[in-house]
């Protein structure tokens, strides 16, 4: 009978162990870190799993992070954002959003307040994944229940939300006058900031919209879809002024340059294109040659330079004017966001056991490593 | 490997089936049942072969030849092992007849569960995750041509509502404030029926039954476990694929229904 058991557990467990690998059950990153710098005081904020990290830029040591211990019930992966008065909104994955002080990382105000909480979202199934988009005195926070919930300052709901026709993935972006939502309904809204209300809707467009657009001062909107197309929009009334194919699914909108635009794919193709008509500036290239190699972030620009990290923890410089490129880095982990200017260096927040930031200079060089004490 | 030559076809196919339903609420749950039937009716001659060979080996532990031997050889480890292989050979059984079936259909089993999970990407690094499937490195021109027939911008993101469920969360069905789990009670209930059902008759002190037995209990449990923290659509196709197993064992005349009635009644009477 002893022996009975036995293989009954060894056969139990062997299945058990199969079944949770399978389905992604146990401890899993639901989506990579978001990431903040700020000059001015000198920080990065990492959010990533339980914790928002501030991080000195000067020497790569923790400041502090929120919550100051661990709480499974707390989750965060968008990158928080900096509100005019100074306080740090940040989003999190458990249907919250929080307001800190960037100083010390204390929590000033949550949004919903209490469960009851009406104008709120409702189903603890579902997350801010993005960060949230401020226009004024107002917070746009986009919930995967696929509404655009609209607070002040202080996280008092001030007006009914948004509803789209499915999950919100990416972060709001304002041109001072409206804020745009894109929606894996594969629509773009526009709301307009003093009314709350939608200014309109751009027909469909092809694919679902999984990350976040880049806007221009002349009016355009730049939108990448899960159709593997990079598409113009215009402003003021949502309308369809160019499209442009790629090789892979583009995740997010591109960097902004003058009358270029600058962006990669998931498949790992890095575009140049005229912000005008979409027309090439140069050949596509694809500077990693790693199965998985993905870009889901918009490149940094830093002195005719593009930065780009990839999906197999590749970075790589390429020349905005020509196209030509090398690799400054190859990392044990992958890249997902988008490399950031501080002072000299670049900082790229990574998935990796042993690192969630680094710092390095033009060359990869690395200046310092942040990787959170467990 | 495991990608190419399981997940990536089994989510064409996956994706393909859900193409006609995609505009239909709930498509993607008519998708994930007709996708458990097709795939259980491709692997219906590996689950017949492996109930010959089941059933094959009952019919050895019965034989008188066995037993003779097992009680000639009682004490000879070693001799028995070379007479039951010489009686295999002779009553034409092969021993992995009924286990090699068995481990051709696992991968397939454990491919079919990854594909819906894959399929039900629910946040951007999952999504970024399931593209690499859909066009995957190796056969990147084939996948192409297959997602773009089967308009796969159109199709994402899969529409996860069947019924009263999100397939993507685990169930509960909220009646007057109470959430029930009643996907996790079904799978317990088919899973142990798929098991009572197909379990032979067995001799009195055989430890394979004893294992079995054993299986029956603790397996509804395991899988009604898994049905209640994992994502629906996992219950689904363990319902589904249960009912199956059930009817295309019933078509094969192999269901023993009487398993299904307390032994213990039947003992009682027995002993009076």
């Amino acid at each position: 009978m002893k022996k009975t058991l036995l293989v009954i557990t060894i056969i139990l467990s062997i299945f058990t162990s199969l079944l949770s690998a399978c389905a992604g059950g146990g401890v899993v990153n639901n989506n990579w870190p978001g990431l903040l710098v700020d000059e001015k005081s000198n920080t990065a904020y990492v959010a990533y799993g339980q914790h928002i990290y501030a991080v000195d830029m000067n020497t790569g040591s923790e400041k502090w992070r929120f919550p100051s211990e661990a709480n499974k019930q707390m989750n965060f992966y968008a990158a928080p954002v900096l509100a005019g008065d100074g306080q740090l909104i940040v989003a999190g994955f458990n249907n919250k959003l929080y307001s800190l002080n960037p100083e010390n990382g204390q929590q000033n105000w949550q949004f919903p307040r209490d469960e009851n909480q009406t104008q709120a979202p409702q189903n603890s199934n579902d997350h801010f994944v993005a960060s949230v988009g401020i226009l004024g005195d107002k917070i746009y926070a986009p919930n995967t229940d696929n509404n655009i919930y609209i607070t002040n300052l202080r996280g008092e709901a001030v007006s009914d939300p948004i509803p789209t026709g499915d999950q919100i993935w990416g972060t709001p972006v304002t041109d001072g006058k409206n804020i745009y939502v894109a929606s894996m309904d594969h629509h773009v809204y526009a709301i307009d900031g003093e009314t709350n209300q939608q200014a309109w809707k751009s027909e469909d467009l092809g694919g679902a919209i999984g990350g976040t657009p880049a806007i221009s001062s002349d009016g355009i909107l730049y939108v990448g879809t899960l159709n593997s197309e990079l598409i113009a929009l215009d402003t003021t009334d949502g309308r369809i002024k160019w499209r442009q194919s790629a090789d892979g699914w583009v995740w997010n909108g591109p960097t902004l340059e003058s009358d270029s635009i600058y962006y990669g794919d998931l498949w790992g193709s890095i575009y140049a294109q005229k912000s005008l008509d979409g027309s090439s500036l140069w050949t596509p290239v694809q500077p990693d040659s790693a199965q998985k190699r993905g870009i889901t972030d918009r490149p940094l620009l830093k002195n005719g330079q593009l930065y780009f990290g990839s999906e197999s923890g590749g970075l790589f410089e390429v020349n905005a004017a020509n196209g030509s490129f090398r690799s400054i880095g190859k990392f044990e982990g992958s890249f997902h966001t988008s490399p950031q200017l501080a002072g000299e260096n670049i900082l790229i927040a990574i998935i990796s056991p042993n690192a969630l930031l680094l710092a390095l200079d033009t060359n990869g060089n690395q200046r310092w490593v942040y990787n959170p004490r467990k | 490997m495991w990608d190419i030559l399981i997940l990536n076809p089994m989510i064409a196919i996956l994706m393909g089936i859900y193409r006609p339903f995609a505009s239909l609420v709930g498509g993607f749950g008519i998708a994930i049942i007709l996708f458990t039937v097709i795939m259980r009716l491709v692997t219906a001659p590996l689950t017949a072969k492996q109930m010959k060979s089941t059933q094959a080996m009952q019919e050895f532990q019965k034989s008188k030849k066995w037993q003779d031997i097992q009680a000639k050889y009682k004490n000879d480890k070693q001799k028995l092992q070379q007479e039951q292989m010489k009686l295999y050979k002779e009553m034409g059984i092969n021993p992995f007849g009924s286990c090699l079936p068995l481990l051709i259909q696992f991968p397939i089993i454990i491919g079919l569960y990854q594909s819906i999970i894959q399929a039900l990407a629910t946040t951007p690094i999952k999504m970024t995750a399931f593209f690499h499937h859909v066009s995957p490195p190796v056969l990147t021109d084939i996948y192409r041509s297959i997602y773009n027939v089967l308009d796969l911008g159109q199709l994402l993101p899969i529409n996860s509502t069947f019924l009263w469920m999100d397939l993507t969360q685990p169930e509960r069905l909220y009646i007057m404030g109470f959430g029930i789990p009643v996907m996790a009670i079904i799978v317990v209930i088919t899973t142990y029926m798929q098991s009572k059902l197909m379990t032979p008759p067995s001799q009195p002190g055989d430890q394979g039954a004893q294992m079995s037995q054993a299986m029956n209990l603790y397996m509804p449990f395991l899988m009604g476990y898994f049905a209640l923290t994992f994502a629906s659509g996992l219950a689904l196709y363990f319902i589904t694929t249960n009912v199956v197993s059930i009817v295309q064992y019933a078509m094969m005349g192999k269901v023993n229904w009487r398993n299904l009635l307390p032994t213990r009644k039947v003992s009682a009477r027995k002993s009076e």
